[in-house]
């Protein structure tokens, strides 16, 4: 127990100590903002529809997408090298030590599905329950198969850094993809996750779409997420500017050339997505919605990519900004400001924090 | 006993160590090299930090490649620069790794007595000095029964009682383990004989006379 007390406060603690900004405003809406009828309501209709449970099944899978990322950091930090020593304990020391650490982790999701199975189990909805109980026990089981698998294999990978590394070569040479090159280069299962994320997402909205229940707002909120999505990927590529070339700023360029060659990098970004939206956009809405929108993602990433040269990536409450950033951005959509509107003013900003950031930084 | 053939590592396309064929019997080899020469990287690979086409094994038999739990039971790391984590104590991390590698409370005993940490032992590791977190690191090689223990720096940041405490450890040790350790210091000042001499030098593993 002792030994499994240690893995709790070096993972476990350490994972809700560094996320408690997003646990804090969860509770926050929970309790603020749903009554408690509200939430029985919510449970219930959760309960009675496979569809809702799918949905809110993959919400908690991006959660534990997230804790299983810090297990797998935490594991190849060099401070922690000492805890790969687990691997020595017996086998079913180690599965009680990672299993009790990863229920700990999804202490959230198993008190929810909890909560949940109850309605389940008063409206008989046994199919339900039964995909519930799976997820639970898989979330909680998986994650320890790929952790021992962890732990026994040296952290670095050499042949895959190569691969990525010729691969690169073949895309690095022109200026213009550098920083994509970059982002592939050093962060590509995160540029892999977000994609699948943010691909899903707009695929689920155009999908579900239907032109005549709903209107116009339907496709902005998912662009709004979509958008959202690529912060992760838009604060890599922020950074690759800020540390990895910074002797651009000695480049005889003017503010407005070197705007334009980041915004370049941000068009490269979300191309996967533009392709998508082409393929998928309802063929029942106007062709001009297709370009608003194309505009008002354009300029919710542009916007996001400038907000970082006034707030530093790593400034501890961002994640509440950019969490009421979205949530602005959801209240003018369902206000029915017109996204075009919206777009002109974000990419005023834009500009505006662009030129003058660079006009500062070469005073 | 550790013998490594085909060796080579590379970062990238940038190729790091190439060593055709070396054996390491039972003693103490002192391998030197210049800054960024790859005395760390071969040690990382040796201990199964890394990863490296080639083979490592122990006697022959034991292979990092196709049996990496085993062989890195065997294989004890102590860093030229050790980090723990701040909120824990030398105490937890101790026992953890003893736990793991099976060593006595006997063993755990005198080498904190050796080591001289029991002033220290119950303190958060934020509170350490390079040397207290190196000597925490030293203890932690030295725990369970390995076959090779490889030292990175070993004698920088301790005091003169720790140094000679180290030095009487690893002539405690030699007899049936194998000791890799690098340094940059002058060899009259460490206690500890050599039974041979490594230099890394143009990326290969090369013996001095």
């Amino acid at each position: 127990m002792r030994y499994t007390y240690i893995l709790l406060k070096l993972i476990a603690k350490q994972f809700y100590i560094q996320n408690s900004g997003i646990f804090l405003l969860f509770l926050f809406f929970g309790l603020g903002f749903l009554s408690g009828k509200e939430h029985i309501a919510l449970a219930s209709s959760i309960a009675q529809s496979p569809a809702l449970l799918f949905y809110i099944i993959i919400c908690w899978s991006a959660y534990l997408w997230a804790s299983v990322r810090f297990v797998q950091e935490a594991i190849a930090s060099k401070e922690n090298l000492w805890v790969r020593n687990i691997i020595f304990f017996k086998a079913k020391q180690q599965w009680i030590m990672l299993i009790i650490t990863q229920i700990v982790l999804n202490a959230p999701i198993i008190a929810y599905a909890g909560f949940i199975s109850i309605f389940i189990a008063k409206y008989n909805q046994w199919s339900n329950l039964a995909m519930l109980t799976t997820y639970i026990v898989l979330s909680n089981l998986l994650p320890i198969v790929f952790y021992r698998k962890r732990l026994a294999a040296p952290i670095g990978d050499n042949k895959s850094s190569r691969l990525k590394v010729r691969a690169n070569r073949l895309i690095a040479t022109p200026v213009w993809l550098w920083s994509l090159n970059s982002l592939l280069h050093n962060r590509s299962f995160l540029y892999l996750i977000t994609k699948t994320l943010s691909i899903g997402v707009l695929i689920a909205f155009t999908t579900i779409d239907n032109a005549s229940v709903y209107d116009w707002r339907w496709l902005s909120i998912g662009v709004i997420l979509v958008s959202m999505i690529n912060i992760t990927l838009i604060t890599e590529l922020f950074n690759f500017f800020k540390r990895d070339v910074p002797w651009m700023m000695n480049m005889p360029l003017s503010g407005l050339e070197r705007t334009f060659i980041q915004w370049n990098s941000l068009l490269l970004l979300i191309l996967p997505e533009g392709f998508v939206f082409i393929k998928y956009f309802p063929k029942d809405r106007p062709l001009g919605l297709f370009v608003e929108l194309t505009i008002f993602a354009l300029s919710i990433c542009l916007s996001l990519f400038a907000s970082f040269s006034v707030l530093s990536p790593e400034a501890d409450n961002n994640l509440k900004k950019y969490f009421f950033f979205a949530i602005i951005l959801f209240l003018l959509c369902l206000f029915g400001i017109p996204p075009t509107l919206s777009a002109f003013l974000l990419f005023s900003f834009t500009l505006t924090v662009h030129v003058s950031h660079y006009k500062i930084n070469l005073e | 006993m550790l013998s490594i053939s085909d060796y080579s590592k590379s970062y990238g396309f940038e190729p790091v160590l190439d060593i055709r064929k070396q054996n390491f019997p039972v003693g103490n080899h002192l391998i030197q090299g210049s800054n960024g020469s790859g005395k760390t990287t071969l040690f990382k690979s040796i201990a199964g930090m890394l990863k490296f086409d080639g083979e490592i094994a122990l006697q022959g038999e034991i292979s990092l490649v196709k049996d990496p739990v085993k062989y890195r039971l065997h294989v004890s790391y102590c860093e030229a620069e050790p980090r723990f984590p701040p909120f824990l104590t030398a105490h937890d991390l101790i026992s953890f790794v003893a736990k793991a590698k099976k060593a006595s409370k006997q063993q755990v005993n005198s080498l904190i007595e050796a080591l001289n940490l029991d002033s220290f032992i119950h303190q958060p590791v934020k509170t350490y000095s390079s040397g207290m977190l190196k000597k925490t690191s030293l203890l932690l090689g030295f725990l369970g029964h390995p076959r090779v223990i490889l030292l990175d720096e070993p004698f920088t940041t301790i005091d003169a009682d720790t140094l000679k405490s180290l030095a009487q450890l690893i002539s405690q040790h030699q007899q049936g383990c194998v000791f890799l350790i690098s340094t940059h210091q002058d060899l009259k000042q460490i206690p500890v004989n050599f039974k041979s001499t490594f230099f890394i030098d143009n990326k290969k593993l090369n013996i001095r006379s």
